[in-house]
Parts: structure tokens; C-alpha cells; sequence
């Protein structure tokens, strides 16, 4: 880690970015000759086509929200690391959409260059949706081709990666391209309802938010006896911490996001974090922890907490409480449950839509010139960045500051991409911070 | 072996005869059933292997065709739940699994809403994901386990005797619930000494065309506007929000108050069950 902020990136210039002119020369200008800027907005009943970019189970699902928010969208390319994940997601939408799946051979790619393959299918939007480790990389040439994105959470894993989103960001909005982020909950109506109110002064200051997300793990697939090192991690991705940055990262971001959207996108300054791996035992489980608890501390003195936790037969809890200094709050979305106690009492009442449908109509909203562009590029970076300080001090037992995260140049992961050999990194060890990405464990 | 007698002053005196007899049935079926032990109102206590946990049965007072038959005390509970899910009856949870044995998949949504999880019922559980879970018993215990069939399930309701004016305190129900879940067991058990049969979750059962429904109030509804012979079907909205296509197949994102509870008959186990397909 560096004091020295690289590519001007600080906590304090770290929003406020938007429709910014500077700096566009520093991401190759010569990107805005391409035309893209003058595709803004697809009109009325044009088609809109999308390309999937990470054919799982999650992108499977936003391909099917985006089919569904606009009759003049179609899926036209696809790309993922394996064949099969390809075909049964096709598969899948095409029995519920039809010939609006309009993806021929030739515009089915596969392996760790797929994405370049799907920007290059004249297509209008895609959707990112690989582990998260890749998502930097596919954001770049996205905007660089002039798409607009939808890109799930997080976007990075490492200050390299999020300071690459932050850069090439600022190219997207001089093409005026959307970014959507996957922080569905900004999108849930209970929940915006009840955030509206906590920024218009309904609790007072925010003094304190504690939010968690304790819950159970994830599935894991066995390994077959053809799969390389590399297949049998990208397909338990959440489980290798160079593919899914930890669950702080993968998972609990969410709840992390929460405390960032009650602090109005005030940032901490740092990060002091406890955490461990007690539960996990199967290969498939990878080296991530199955615990974190953090502290985040703002420069006026207020301090946020957060604590995720994946263990089977354990109390569940995925809740955000805040105390200001006029009332407190508590959320529990799934419930769901919105309160505000004190002086300015209120419970949700209303309509609770399906947030994952809301962001596609929105987005596609966006696309067509019916609402303002969609620009979560600040807000989810630096929910993306609190979640990667928690994680790294848990991993090396120290306090890390906001530019320290977002300076460091600690990179997750091997830097060429291939099916074969690769090694699993040992479980970070705090307080020897040699042990956080570097070495390999005796066994794969 | 012989059990105790009947003796809690909350059954019937009509259901207290019933249940006697049936007492004096299940003494001599005990040794051929091997089991694991006999509870004072003629059930008895199923263990799990490789677990510490137990399902309470009594008997199903409204037994078709003269068989004998059990259902459970309870509602299943999350820890019976988990044990399936997340393997815990394996001493290597990579090892291969017995026949007849489909885990549902790990959720990734919050399958318990944060509304408590040891000694709280299982909910967002798929038909298949209940089904799944009498499969596993079955294979575990060497006994035939079930849902329960819709008409027994209607009888049972039927000869609860819980009235309006008894219903809040034998359901966790919309007046009482809290908009959420309840430890199961907390409210008083019926008069075939069954808990939660009202209220808590709604229970998985099966049609006589095999296709399963949601019996009874949950959390959310009022038991008394509820009657015994009220059905639901699944429908797509019950899993609207789950993110992922294909959608689960095992978690209802949109169903927290589904849930449901076993029926254990006397008959030795049929066939393994047919492998499911198994989504991610």
C-alpha cells in the first residue's frame, strides 16, 4: 500500500464526478470519434439489443428483467466461460421469451475473451455478470465500445479494480452511457421510501448504523474429473477469494451498501475489522472467511458497524439500525419491515414491487430518453471500496484507511487467464500480512 | 413395552378414548416398528441418525383404512431442516449420498427472513423441498415417512377443537403473530395434541392426483377465517422475486409462509423415490 494516491483518486475527490470534462484525455479520447455519443437514447420503438456477459443463474435472471421491461428489447449474443452454462441459460429464456432469444451460433462465445466477442455483436447494452473478479476488465471495453451496463455487485475486488471503474466511468458519461449497478435495495420502494425520509432529517444526524447480514453458506459444486484447477474454482467463483473478493465483498455488500445510503454517501475514513474462517471444511469452500465484523469510523467522530457471518444453524439476521440524533430506524428488508421511531414515528405501507424488475424498467427507461440517465457509478464504488477495507483488515489485522483501499496495489488473483494448474491461495492469516494473497496453500 | 396412557387434560374426553386405544395398538406394534422410543400419548420419538435430533409423533387419530399412522407434533423446524440442506447427519459432507437422497440447494436468499431459526419453523419450502425431506427420512430411518394427505390433514383440523374463542391461544395467527414466525410449540396443543396445526406456517399436503397445497392459516391470515378444507396451490407469484433463472425449484422467495410437517406410517418403505432434478 501506498500513501501517494494513484491516478488522483482520494477519498475527498472520490465523488462529485459526475459531468466532470477533465481527465477524458487521459482515457484515450479518441474512443469519442467512434459515434457513440450521438447513441445516447434508443427511440421510441427501435430495437434494443442486449448482450449477456455471464450466464449463470444471476445473469440468466437479468436477461429475463430486461426482456421483460421493454417489448422492444432482445437478447441477441452470449457469452460465458463454459458452453453449457451458455446453453442452459438460452434455453431457459428461450422457453419463457421466445424468438426475442435471438442468439444463432455465431453469436454464442465462449471463454476468458467471450466478452470481447459479445461488444463486437452490435449490441446496444450488456449485461455483466461473471464473477466478480472480471467485472473491471468488461467494464472498460464496454464503455470503451460504447455500451450502455448493467453490472451486478460488486463492481471491483481490489483497489486496481476500482480505481480502473472510476476512471473509465468518467468516460462513460462524456458517451452519456448508463451505469446500473446491482445494489438491488436501491431499487426496492420500501426501502427508498424509508431512506428518503432518513435524509430529509426524519431520525436527525446519523450518528450510528449497525448493519448486518449473517447468514448461511452458499452452494458449492464437487469437482469432476475433468475439470482443470481453474474450472473447478470459476464454478464455486463465490467460494475463491480472487473471484468473489470474500462474502464481505460478494454478499454482505449489500448491507454495507445500506450504511453508505444512510450516510448519505459520506465516506469513513477507516476501517478496523475482525474476522476468521471457523465452518468451512469441503475443497469446494475455497480459503474465503466465514466471518467478518467491522468498524467504520467517519471523520466527524460517528462510527458504523457491520457484521456478516456464513454458518449453517445459526440465527439469521440481514438489518440495518440506525441511530440519529432526533429517532432511530430499523429496516428489515426481507420482512419487510421499515420503521422510524421518535419524534417523526412512520412504518412502510404501500406497494413492495420486485426490485430486481424496477432496475430493468428503469434502466431501459433510461436507454430510451424517458427518465434521466442512470449514473451509479460513485455510489457503488464506494460501497464496493468499504466493503473491500473491511476485508482487508480482516485479512491482515490492521486499521486501512479509505485511500489506503483505494490506492493499494494489491491485486486479487493470477494476472493471465487459462484452464490449468492454478494453485489456492492460503487463508489469510491477520497479522501477517504475507499471507493475505500470496501464498499458495500445500494442496489444491 | 407398554406406554403410558393418555393423560393430559387439554385432550377431549372423546379423543382421550381414541387415543387409548390407539395406545394399546402401538404397544404392540412397537417392537416390529424398532421404536426409538414411545412418548406418553402413544406416539413415540423418532431419532435421526448421525444427528442429535428427534421428531415427536403422536398418533393420526383420523387414520384411513384402519392403518396406523403418525404425524408430527410439530411443525418441522428449522434444525430438522438444516440437517438436510446443509448435510449435517454426514460425518464427510463430500462423501456420496444414499439412494433415494436429493438435497435441496443451499438459498441464496434469506430463507428465514431473520425471523429466528433454532425451534422455528422451516419456511420458503418448495412442495419438492418437503418432499425431499420425507424422502431423506425415509432413507435415514428405514420407516415410510409423508406428507400428510389432504383429508387427513382437513380430520385433524376438523377434531382439533380449537374454536374462535380458543384459537389465539393454540395459533400464532394474524391477531397475535407479530407479522412473523413464532417458536413452534409455544402456543397450547390441540386436542389431538398437536402444535401449530393454526397458525405459524401453512402446511404442505397432498391431493389424492399427487400434486401437493398449502393447508391451514399462517402467520398472516386469521385462523378463524381459515377453515379446515382450505387448499391453496402454488402459484408463480410465490417465487416472483428470486433473482436467478432457472428460478429454485426448492425456496420460494415469495412464500415465507410456507412450511409443513410429516406423517409417518406404520407400512415398511416403498421404493426409493425417484430422483429429482436438481436446479443451482
Amino acid at each position: 500500500m501506498t500513501d501517494q494516491p494513484i491516478d488522483g483518486c482520494t477519498r475527498r475527490t472520490f465523488v462529485h464526478n459526475a459531468g466532470a470534462t477533465v481527465g477524458i484525455m487521459a482515457v484515450g479520447g479518441g474512443a469519442l470519434t467512434s459515434g457513440a455519443a450521438a447513441m445516447t437514447h434508443v427511440s421510441g420503438d427501435e430495437q434494443i439489443r442486449v448482450g449477456l456477459i455471464g450466464c449463470g443463474g444471476r445473469g440468466s435472471g437479468a436477461a429475463g428483467q430486461a426482456l421483460k421491461a421493454d417489448p422492444g428489447v432482445v437478447l441477441s449474443a452470449m457469452g460465458d466461460a463454459f458452453m453449457d452454462r451458455l446453453e442452459t441459460s438460452r434455453g431457459h429464456l428461450t422457453s419463457t421469451f421466445g424468438a426475442r432469444v435471438d442468439v444463432p451460433e455465431e453469436r454464442r462465445f465462449t471463454g476468458f475473451d467471450a466478452y470481447k466477442q459479445v461488444m463486437d455483436s452490435d449490441v446496444d447494452v450488456v449485461i455483466l455478470t461473471t464473477p466478480p473478479h472480471f467485472r473491471p476488465e468488461h467494464f472498460e471495453a464496454a464503455v470503451a465500445a460504447g455500451k450502455h451496463v448493467f453490472m451486478e455487485k460488486p463492481m471491483a475486488l481490489d483497489g486496481p479494480g476500482v480505481r480502473s471503474i472510476l476512471k473509465h466511468a468518467k468516460l462513460a458519461r462524456m458517451k452519456k452511457l448508463n451505469v446500473m449497478g446491482g445494489f438491488c435495495w436501491r431499487y426496492n420502494m420500501p426501502n427508498r421510501a424509508c431512506y428518503e425520509r432518513i435524509h430529509n432529517g426524519a431520525i436527525g444526524d446519523v450518528t450510528c448504523v449497525h448493519s448486518t447480514y449473517l447468514t448461511a453458506p452458499l452452494g458449492t459444486k464437487p469437482r469432476q474429473d475433468n475439470w482443470t484447477d481453474m474450472e473447478w474454482q470459476l464454478r464455486n467463483w463465490q467460494h475463491f477469494n480472487w473471484l468473489s473478493g470474500d462474502h464481505i465483498a460478494e454478499q454482505a455488500c449489500h448491507a454495507i451498501d445500506k450504511i453508505n445510503w444512510a450516510k448519505n454517501d459520506v465516506h469513513p475514513a477507516k476501517a478496523i475489522a475482525l474476522g476468521g474462517r471457523q465452518m468451512r471444511e469441503t475443497p469446494e469452500s475455497g480459503n474465503i472467511y466465514d466471518h467478518f465484523s467491522v468498524m467504520y469510523v467517519y471523520d466527524d467522530g460517528s462510527r458504523c458497524f457491520h457484521d456478516c457471518r456464513q454458518m449453517p444453524g445459526c440465527w439469521n439476521d440481514n438489518t440495518e439500525y440506525l441511530i440519529g440524533t432526533n429517532g432511530t430506524c430499523y429496516i428489515n428488508s426481507w420482512g419487510p419491515t421499515q420503521e422510524i421511531s421518535g419524534p417523526n414515528e412512520w412504518a412502510y405501507e404501500g406497494p413492495n414491487p420486485n426490485m430486481y424488475q424496477v432496475e430493468h424498467d428503469e434502466l431501459f427507461e433510461a436507454i430510451r430518453g424517458k427518465r434521466d440517465r442512470i449514473d451509479d457509478v460513485d455510489q457503488m464504488m464506494a460501497s464496493t471500496l468499504m466493503a473491500i477495507m473491511g476485508r482487508m483488515s480482516a485479512y491482515s489485522g490492521q486499521q486501512v484507511t479509505w485511500d489506503e483501499a483505494l490506492n493499494s496495489t494489491e491485486r486479487l488473483g493470477p494476472t493471465t487467464y487459462a484452464m490449468g494448474e492454478l494453485p489456492v491461495m492460503a487463508v489469510s492469516v491477520p497479522g501477517n500480512v504475507a499471507s493475505w494473497n500470496n501464498a499458495p496453500k500445500k494442496e489444491a | 413395552m407398554c406406554p403410558h396412557p393418555a393423560s393430559s387434560s387439554n385432550i377431549s374426553s372423546t379423543m382421550a378414548w381414541i387415543m387409548q386405544t390407539l395406545v394399546y395398538t402401538l404397544g404392540a406394534l412397537a417392537a416390529t416398528l424398532s421404536l426409538d422410543s414411545t412418548t406418553s400419548n402413544g406416539g413415540f420419538s423418532q431419532s435421526i441418525p448421525g444427528t442429535s435430533l428427534r421428531v415427536v409423533m403422536v398418533p393420526l387419530a383420523a387414520a384411513e383404512g384402519g392403518a396406523m399412522t403418525w404425524v408430527g407434533r410439530d411443525e418441522v423446524s428449522w434444525d430438522l431442516y438444516d440437517a438436510l440442506v446443509y448435510r449435517l447427519d454426514r460425518d464427510d459432507p463430500a462423501a456420496p449420498e444414499d439412494g433415494g437422497v436429493t438435497r435441496p440447494t443451499k438459498p441464496y436468499l434469506m430463507a428465514d427472513r431473520g425471523w429466528g431459526h433454532a425451534g422455528y419453523p422451516a419456511l420458503s419450502v418448495s412442495h419438492r423441498g418437503a418432499q425431499a425431506f420425507c424422502a431423506w427420512l425415509t432413507a435415514k430411518t428405514g420407516k415410510h415417512w409423508r406428507l400428510p394427505t389432504v383429508a387427513e390433514w382437513t380430520a385433524l383440523c376438523g377434531s382439533s377443537g380449537m374454536t374462535a374463542d380458543t384459537m389465539d391461544a393454540h395459533a400464532w395467527h394474524h391477531p397475535n403473530a407479530t407479522r412473523k414466525t413464532q417458536k413452534i410449540g409455544t402456543r397450547a396443543p390441540d386436542a389431538n395434541g398437536l402444535h401449530d396445526l393454526q397458525g405459524n406456517v401453512a402446511e404442505w399436503c397432498t391431493m389424492p392426483d399427487g400434486t401437493c397445497v398449502l393447508m391451514g392459516a399462517s402467520f398472516r391470515e386469521n385462523a378463524n377465517d381459515t377453515p379446515c378444507e382450505t387448499t391453496r396451490a402454488s402459484i408463480p407469484e410465490w417465487n416472483d422475486t428470486d433473482p436467478q433463472i432457472p428460478k429454485s425449484i426448492w425456496w420460494l422467495s415469495d412464500a415465507p409462509f410456507a412450511g409443513f410437517r410429516v406423517v409417518c406410517d406404520e407400512a415398511p418403505p416403498v421404493a426409493s423415490p425417484k430422483k429429482e432434478v436438481k436446479d443451482d
